[in-house]
């Protein structure tokens, strides 16, 4: 498969990159020349890799596997990431006449940072809220106080924002699939306009389209797109697992990234489909799958027949019940709390953050031969 | 950092300075300066912000959002702020073979972001990390980063230190909150590196402890210092204590001329055994009554009033420690408590509710366990109860 002509990675990193992966495990010695013989990575190399000395920021994700990823930012990363981040929600509709509140989280896991410098290039007044839960009813009167005409949040804050965040006249979401009923229940409570633009961690892809808001565009300068198809084969276009090439990047090159999204990739335009895996997405965009749930009960050291993972979106916060059946009594639900917070620090950040209660219970249970893991989401109740 | 003349010519467009005599000045110090009025905190309250040309970030400073002083930041002003950083940065000694773990709040407060700005442009690497999670998350992640230096509060570090194993470290640097010389002292020891504290607030950034750790260095063409009587805008003799008022060469938004920082302190004469050339600040405490709360929260009485609308005041106790002469009073997890008494006839579960929303700080402390929050009528209604 051919590679637009406008594809630059040589000149922008090839010679300044540092991180390992990008020269030694995904180049090889034959450069860029056999474009369709590349290997393809994934986060288990974001694992892997340590940050390289010229990293001047580095931020964390770990929504796919519970893992903390390293995504690490040169100045000039960061300059790029700010640029393309503008770029999108310029094409959302933001304006330099905006002021625009950012709910989303500003901790190690995302960078609400780089939005805010974005808002700001396009001459917006910002407002970095942030998404921790007791400050957003003093921040949506602080948004009302300032005229706000812009919010940009994850479909799960959007939901979870207190009755006092004022009506406005755009929401930009972030972070996460938005269900259609979500979105229009958005509509109708901030009379605005709601929009989205398709980020992960590791790769900003692009805006909505204005006339298919379940689609998206990119930008084939900033990046290049292919699918993995279920058979393992690597497309232009249809139906996979959506690979990602950032053609600037220095301190986390992405090549051939697998970015775990199941896509439909059409010329010029995408649908996200879904995530691969993925088990349940907590308030604040937290994405949990399935794998990293097995992990957790794994590490319990206590046989476990059934496990069911029970998240509903409510209007007050997620309730995640968790019910365990074990053949050996003696499980306590202590013991699983911890566990689970242990072991995903999204998941730990997102209870402290007020938005997700926990409820574990552990009863007795017949044995099986093989352990059963049942993930059910309520969706938001519109 | 900005001119005289450009803070100057900023102050003149800003509704704060309408009335001030600015045109005669010439010179910081001058008659002219020595004549104009001083700027109190109550100026910044329920300020209108105009409408900056250029976009500007919205920042809060400690204490207050039921009538929030906020704070403009151009980008400008930003990477002014960060370049006194950086200053502080490298007499700290912090440089590219430096791995910072920022532990400072983000998002509505700026010293998270100015922190993270000064230290990248130092050429270290720089781990935004949050105050959320408690730490259970800071100990785990602190393995899994491995930073030379960790930034935060004295609170903070200081609630963590009985309980930190990590690797070694070059440096903790606190800023936000007056550090106790115990804390210091608990900190050291613990996690095993010298504490270097920095002095600033949200709407002028001052100053930071070099190696000797005898007072604050500050750039005079970053702030200007003066120490006045608190009574009135009239200078102390020199090293006299007397009220901070700061000047700041860093924020054109929101240009910051005399401004009382409520703060107690006195110029130190002489010069640094360290042997850089700038002047020193020592930092003696508040000049009112307030609450320093974990954290680096200052929750002030008029603050509490506002949020409870009580024309007649409140009362405010905070008990923070089992050697405190109210440790019997402390709150039923055995947390450190503020106990808030009020005149009026709003119901008590309403001034919680009121308290927990217009104050996200004290929202914050509460949620995570960092201290009780106790009505007075809870209580006597409590007490009631268990009469029964």
């Amino acid at each position: 498969m051919g590679l637009p002509g406008t594809f630059s990675v040589p000149a922008e990193i090839s010679t300044e990159s540092t991180g390992p992966t990008w020269r030694d495990e995904i180049l090889g010695p034959r450069g860029l020349s056999r474009w369709d013989q590349l290997a393809l990575s994934g986060p288990e190399s974001l694992h892997r890799r340590r940050p390289p000395t010229a990293a001047a920021l580095v931020y964390l994700s770990s929504g796919s596997t519970g893992y903390p990823k390293a995504v690490a930012y040169t100045e000039r990363d960061w300059r790029n990431g700010v640029s393309h981040r503008a770029e999108c929600l310029a094409a959302v509709g933001v304006r330099s006449a905006d002021t625009a509140a950012v709910v989303l989280p500003f901790g190690p896991w995302f960078s609400g940072d780089q939005v805010c410098d974005a808002l700001v290039s396009l001459g917006v007044r910002v407002l970095p809220v942030g998404h921790y839960g007791p400050h957003l009813p003093a921040a949506a009167r602080l948004m009302a106080t300032l005229g706000t005409t812009v919010m940009v949040t994850t479909p799960s804050l959007a939901y979870l924002m207190p009755p006092e965040t004022p009506r406005m006249r755009l929401v930009v979401l972030l972070g996460e699939r938005c269900p259609g009923p979500l979105r229009r229940a958005l509509q109708d409570r901030f009379g605005a306009e709601v929009r989205s633009i398709y980020a992960a961690s590791e790769a900003i892809i692009g805006p909505d389209l204005e006339e298919d808001v379940e689609a998206y565009a990119w930008n084939q300068d900033r990046l290049h797109l292919e699918i993995l198809d279920a058979e393992g084969r690597v497309h232009d276009r249809g139906q996979g697992e959506l690979l990602v090439t950032r053609r600037m990047g220095e301190a986390t090159p992405l090549i051939r990234y697998r970015l775990g999204d199941w896509v439909e990739l059409g010329p010029g335009r995408l649908r996200l489909l879904g995530r691969i895996g993925h088990a349940f997405t907590l308030a604040s965009g937290v994405k949990v799958t399935r794998r990293r749930l097995e992990e957790i009960l794994d590490g319990l050291g206590h046989p476990i027949a059934e496990v069911r993972f029970r998240i509903e979106h409510r209007p007050v916060g997620d309730l995640l019940q968790v019910h365990l059946q074990s053949p050996v009594r003696g499980l306590r639900p202590k013991a699983v709390e911890a566990a689970l917070l242990d072991g995903d620090l999204d998941l730990a950040d997102a209870i402290a953050s007020g938005h997700v209660r926990l409820q574990v219970r552990c009863d007795h249970g017949t044995a099986r031969a093989k352990r059963r893991l049942v993930v059910e989401e309520y969706p938001w109740s519109l | 950092m900005l001119s005289l003349q450009e803070l100057l010519q900023a102050a003149r467009a800003h509704p704060l300075y309408r009335d001030w005599p600015l045109e005669a000045v010439r010179q910081v110090g001058d008659p002219a300066w020595e004549r104009l009025p001083t700027l109190g905190r109550e100026a910044l309250r329920n300020l209108p912000l105009p409408r900056a040309s250029a976009g500007e970030l919205i920042y809060l400073s400690t204490g207050t959002v039921g009538h929030p002083k906020l704070v403009p930041l151009g980008r400008a002003d930003l990477d002014r702020v960060a370049t006194l950083c950086v200053r502080f940065g490298a007499l700290e000694g912090i440089g590219s073979h430096s791995r910072v773990m920022v532990l400072l709040p983000m998002a509505l407060w700026p010293v998270g972001r100015i922190t993270i700005e000064g230290h990248r442009r130092l050429g270290a690497t720089v781990y935004p990390v949050d105050l959320h999670g408690g730490i259970d998350a800071w100990q785990r992640l602190v393995w899994e980063l491995r930073p030379t230096v960790i930034s935060s509060t004295p609170s903070v570090l200081a609630a963590w230190a009985p309980y930190y194993e990590g690797p070694p470290l070059e440096l903790v640097e606190t800023t936000g909150e007056p550090l106790m010389t115990r804390e210091r002292h608990l900190i050291e020891g613990r996690f095993g590196a010298r504490v270097h504290d920095a002095y600033g607030l949200t709407e002028c950034t001052v100053g930071v402890e070099c190696a000797v750790r005898d007072g604050f260095h500050y750039w005079p063409d970053a702030t200007h210092v003066e120490i006045l009587s608190p009574d009135c805008d009239r200078p102390v003799s020199q090293g006299d204590e007397g009220e901070i008022v700061l000047t700041g060469f860093q924020n054109a938004h929101l240009p910051i001329l005399r401004y009382r920082s409520g703060d107690r302190g006195r110029l130190i004469p002489g010069s640094c055994a360290c042997g850089h050339p700038t002047p020193r600040l020592q930092l003696l405490g508040r000049l009112r009554p307030a609450f320093d709360l974990p954290r680096g929260v200052l929750l002030e009485p008029e603050t509490v009033a506002d949020a409870l609308g009580s024309e007649k005041g409140v009362r405010l106790r905070y008990k923070n420690g089992a050697e405190s002469p109210a440790a019997a009073c402390l709150g039923r997890n055995g947390f450190p408590m503020i106990e808030v008494a009020y005149d009026g006839p709003m119901p008590p579960a309403q001034a919680r509710r009121r308290l927990l929303q217009a104050i996200p700080e004290l929202a914050e402390l509460v949620h995570e366990g960092e201290v009780d929050l106790c009505i007075i009528g809870e209580v006597l209604r409590m007490s009631e109860m268990g009469g029964q």
